[in-house]
């Protein structure tokens, strides 16, 4: 979605007065706050020249979309004290600003352009636009800097473009556009590895549909033919009391009973099949998706989100694939036959049974609705419940400790009766509305039997067409109850689908890029040449920053948190790319060298070593799966690990548990160095390795870093920066810039930013050992 | 910013001297002597060489003047202590205490004081304070609700506001559907846009019938 908001008219007409010969316009954009702080627009133009605010006028378009949300700004006092508007425009020449930047509130945020230190408030907006306005005050600062004026199209989506309607997310599918046509396509074409088993069950399908209709047929003509006598005058009736035929009547509305029965096994044996095919195919193809998205992807995802993608959103699509899709075209198929053999049979009974029919579809949708509402409130406490249960058991030592456990009683007893009592509540309605819509679709049948019977008595029409409509009848009904609820099952598993192809479709990570550079064992050699990147745009994190590290060198990184240390060795990783300026490996564009060959020799040891559910010997291997067990003990054993592991029971087999929780820091910090010597990394990255150990375990791993850094370029990052003292260069970062580069003692002597946090952790030091000895 | 290392000492100096106060107002108790006010409120030093904060941090309302400078850029001033040249007002309980409870902030987001009452504040201060707060904190008040669209625990609002007309999504969930009383409610959109309804009771029957969705 791009930044620029078109002109309204009104705009239009105010710009037209204030525009100056041979000032080009450079962006347009609007908010959707007006001066007085109510919801409506304020417009922002941006010239070569200078910034400027329109002043609002009193024609905003009615429903006019900004971007967001539609600004029906309606006159009526205003609760929010504000400054009153200017009176005209407010116009700031380019030269004079310094900065822009958004200064955010809650709901929403402010756009700034500062005139020296003196902040000039532009323009308001809601949260909605914080995104779009952010990209402005980015584009604005390059334009006063004296680049060229950009601005980014790559805005997340808030309404659907066709229709107008707010997104359930940003980005999101439209739950009411979404191409319901082109999804099916694109289902149909994962069903193509299956598609024999799919056209038999299609046969299937449309097989059990024709045999469902001849029951009520049957009835018909063992009524009309064997079972009624023949009227004085009317047609002979050469069956009438010819049990013979009674038989065969009756064994052909058995034979389609078990037609059916059997249609049916075989259509949903093979609904499951095909349907989980697709299911599968496509996890797999998400997976895939997951696993080589960049992590820039991950980043702006929540977790938990992606982790609803596969299970949810995949396991939603295949049950409507097995139940949903069959029961829809099943039950289409049969309301079309059905109709048609009523309308031949007799056209005035089918319209007048036709009259519940609105009412059942309009009563089924309402029950359903009402349904949800009550799934909706029955999951909300459940998800209450669960919570407090998982919390309060994790917790057990603290309520214990600050002796809560009679409350903690109190909140189970609370939530628990919460859960019953709606439990109870949905148990009563469904019942009872269930009972009364069946009521209602019982009154097609009365309608058949009154008017039928009518026409029976009167002869217009025999007693087995009236038997058969009224078999017809129910088959009629009961999919009618249903298939508004089947629609939004659809809908919503088509949201899904939507969902999950739209991230199959994202660009990936290149790993297999076509002209890459691949080598074998890269020197190690590393430069940074005015790099600056941001996972924001708007707000670098590293500025500027250009540093030449020869092979085999250690590179100790120091700073405060937030100063950039750790995005500076992500970009080593290429786990994101600069926004500008460009990064060197032995010589070679990082971009131009492939992926696969860069991280295969890259190690990271991390701050919170990740380990993965399994053995310790497997999660030492996760680096090199062929390593022999030599090689396992041999980087256990440099690691200084090694001791410990061989103490444990089950040794180098001992279970580690989920993330690695049945081992303490210690332990599975010394096994994530381990794995990283095992792959023998040539550029070395060491965030924080040693951060949350105590003394002694530190020593420990300080010993085995020193085995590892040997001959690797290494980039060591640290708060205790006695870890350092065996780096051969500092690199002191500070807001995202390189402050200071040399030896321990260099920088010591510079008395600088170095030197203030040595002497800092010195005295923090001196304190804690008072303390301690105190 | 030798002065900045001076202060790191202050307050690790500061700390040593929380430890020792507390094991004097423990002793206090058990000798008996009822403490007129809880002791962690005696657990700060004072932190300016003055009489304007309290031993528990807090400030007398008196000695603080909030103002606006050119270009309506906020001030604060504390007399005889200090002056900020960019203050930014905050809540420190912005749904459960709305009107206590101010803390005035600089530049750097340091806190430059704590106000309980800004009622006791002089009227000026008063009047920037809560003009601050409101483009701070931008809640609208719903008044009325047009529809409520209830898809797989999304919930599709249209309502009308103190500040006009909107539409808005909201996900179910706890942190987005703040109950604050039985009849008052904030609802937090996906983009963290703010609504409340501050007395369910009080809206029209149709709107709460709308509402029922929530309950």
């Amino acid at each position: 979605m791009p930044v620029a908001d078109p002109l309204s008219p009104a705009a239009e007409a105010q710009w037209r007065a204030l525009v100056q010969p041979d000032e080009e316009v450079l962006l347009t954009v609007a908010s959707d706050v007006d001066a007085g702080g109510r919801y409506g627009e304020r417009w922002l133009v941006v010239t070569n020249r200078r910034v400027v605010v329109l002043p609002d006028g009193e024609t905003n378009d009615q429903g006019r979309k900004t971007n967001g949300h539609s600004s029906r700004a309606e006159a009526g006092p205003s609760v929010v004290v504000r400054p009153p508007p200017p009176d005209g425009a407010l116009s700031l020449p380019i030269e004079t600003l310094t900065e822009v930047k958004t200064e955010p509130h809650v709901g929403g945020g402010r756009l700034e352009a500062y005139q020296g230190i003196v902040p000039v408030p532009l323009v308001e907006y809601t949260s909605s636009l914080g995104p779009k306005f952010s990209e402005v005050a980015r584009g604005l600062q390059q334009l006063i800097k004296g680049h060229p004026f950009s601005v980014s199209d790559d805005l997340p989506k808030l309404r659907c473009e066709r229709c107008g309607r707010l997104l359930a997310e940003k980005n999101a599918p439209c739950g009411r556009c979404v191409r319901k046509s082109a999804i099916l396509m694109r289902l149909l074409r994962y069903m193509q590895p299956v598609w024999p088993l799919a056209l038999v069950l299609a046969v299937a399908t449309g097989g059990r549909t024709i045999v469902q209709l001849a029951p009520p047929y049957f009835q018909k003509l063992m009524i009309d033919q064997i079972l009624t006598p023949p009227l004085a005058g009317g047609p002979p009736k050469p069956h009438y009391g010819d049990y013979g035929r009674l038989v065969l009547y009756v064994l052909g509305t058995a034979g389609a009973g078990l037609a059916t029965a059997l249609l049916m096994i075989l259509a949903s044996w093979l609904a499951a099949v095909v349907g989980t095919r697709v299911t599968v195919a496509i996890r797999a193809d998400l997976y895939r998706a997951l696993e080589r998205l960049s992590l820039s992807f991950h980043n702006k995802r929540e977790q938990g989100a992606l982790m609803s993608l596969v299970t949810r959103d995949t396991d939603q699509l295949n049950y409507f694939l097995i139940e949903g899709l069959p029961y829809l075209v099943t039950n289409s198929l049969l309301l079309f036959g059905i109709l048609a053999i009523l309308l031949s049979m007799n056209w005035w009974l089918t319209l007048l049974i036709l009259i519940p029919a609105p009412l059942v579809v309009l009563g089924g949708s309402l029950l359903w609705r009402r349904m949800r509402l009550y799934w909706n409130r029955w999951s909300q406490s459940w998800a209450l419940f669960s919570a407090h249960l998982s919390e309060s058991l994790a917790g057990i030592r603290v309520s214990k400790a600050f002796h809560q456990e009679a409350a903690e009683i109190r909140r189970f007893d609370r939530r628990n009766l919460d859960l019953a009592d709606i439990t109870i509540r949905e148990g009563r309605f469904w019942g009872g509305a269930f009972a009364l819509l069946n009521f209602v679709t019982g009154t097609g049948a009365y309608i058949a039997w009154l008017a039928g019977g009518r026409a029976v008595i009167g002869g217009h029409m025999t007693l087995g067409e009236v038997v058969a409509f009224v078999g017809y009848l129910w088959l009629l009904y009961g999919p009618l109850q249903w298939f508004n609820n089947i629609y939004q099952w659809m809908s919503r598993a088509f949201a899904g689908a939507e969902r999950i192809f739209e991230v199959i479709d994202l660009p990936q990570e290149p790993y297999q890029a076509h002209q890459a550079v691949w080598l074998d064992r890269i020197s190690g050699e590393v430069e940074f040449r005015d790099v600056t990147f941001g996972y924001d745009k708007a707000k670098p994190v590293l500025k500027d920053v250009s540093i030449h590290v020869e092979p085999g060198e250690m590179i100790g990184l120091v700073g405060k948190s937030g100063a950039g240390k750790s995005t500076f060795v992500n970009l080593i990783c290429r786990f994101y790319e600069a926004d500008h300026g460009e990064l060197f490996i032995d010589g070679h564009n990082i971009k131009d060298l492939s992926l696969e060959c860069l991280r295969e020799q890259v190690g990271v040891v991390l701050q919170e070593p990740f380990l993965f559910n399994g053995t310790i010997a497997e999660n030492i291997r996760y680096a090199r799966p062929d390593a022999s067990e030599r090689e396992v003990i041999a980087a256990a054993r440099a690691a200084n690990a090694h001791e410990f592991i061989v103490g444990k029971p089950d040794g180098y087999d001992t279970q580690v548990g989920e993330r690695g929780n049945q081992l303490s820091v210690g332990e599975k910090q010394r096994i994530s160095i381990a794995r990283a010597i095992l792959r023998d990394p040539r550029i070395l990255i060491l965030d924080e390795a040693t951060a949350s150990v105590d003394t002694e375990t530190e020593k420990a791993i300080q010993e085995a870093l020193a085995r590892l850094v040997k001959g690797r370029t290494t980039f060591a990052i640290a708060h205790r920066l006695s870890t350092l003292r065996n780096a051969d260069r500092l690199v002191v970062f500070d807001e995202g810039r390189i402050v200071e580069m040399g030896t321990h003692e260099q920088l010591l002597e510079r008395r600088g930013v170095y030197w203030r946090l040595v002497e800092m952790q010195t005295e923090v030091n001196r304190l804690r050992s008072v303390a301690i000895s105190s | 910013m030798r002065a900045k290392v001076g202060r790191l000492r202050g307050v690790a100096l500061s700390s040593e001297k929380e430890l020792s106060s507390v094991t004097t107002t423990c002793s206090d108790l058990a000798a008996g002597d009822a403490p007129a006010e809880s002791p962690v409120l005696q657990l700060l030093e004072r932190r300016e060489p003055n009489d304007a904060f309290r031993p528990d941090g807090a400030i007398d309302p008196a000695r603080v003047r909030l103002f606006r400078g050119p270009h309506g850029v906020l001030r604060c001033t504390i007399e005889g202590v200090k002056s900020v040249l960019r203050a930014k007002v905050v809540r420190a309980f912005p749904l459960s205490h709305q009107a206590r409870w101010i803390t005035v902030l600089d530049a750097k987001n340091k806190e430059v004081c704590t106000i309980e009452d800004p009622a006791q504040l002089d009227p000026e201060s008063q009047h920037v304070v809560e003009e601050e707060l409101a483009r701070q904190y931008r809640v609208s008040t719903i008044t009325r609700i047009y529809a409520i669209r209830n898809e797989y625990r999304t919930l599709f609002w249209e309502v009308e506001t103190d500040r006009g007309r909107r539409d808005f999504v909201v996900k179910w969930g706890a942190d987005t559907i703040l109950w604050l009383g039985p009849a008052d409610v904030v609802l937090v959109d996906i983009d963290t846009n703010r609504f409340r309804i501050p007395d369910v009771n009080r809206l029209d029957p149709r709107s709460r019938k709308l509402l029922s969705v929530l309950l």
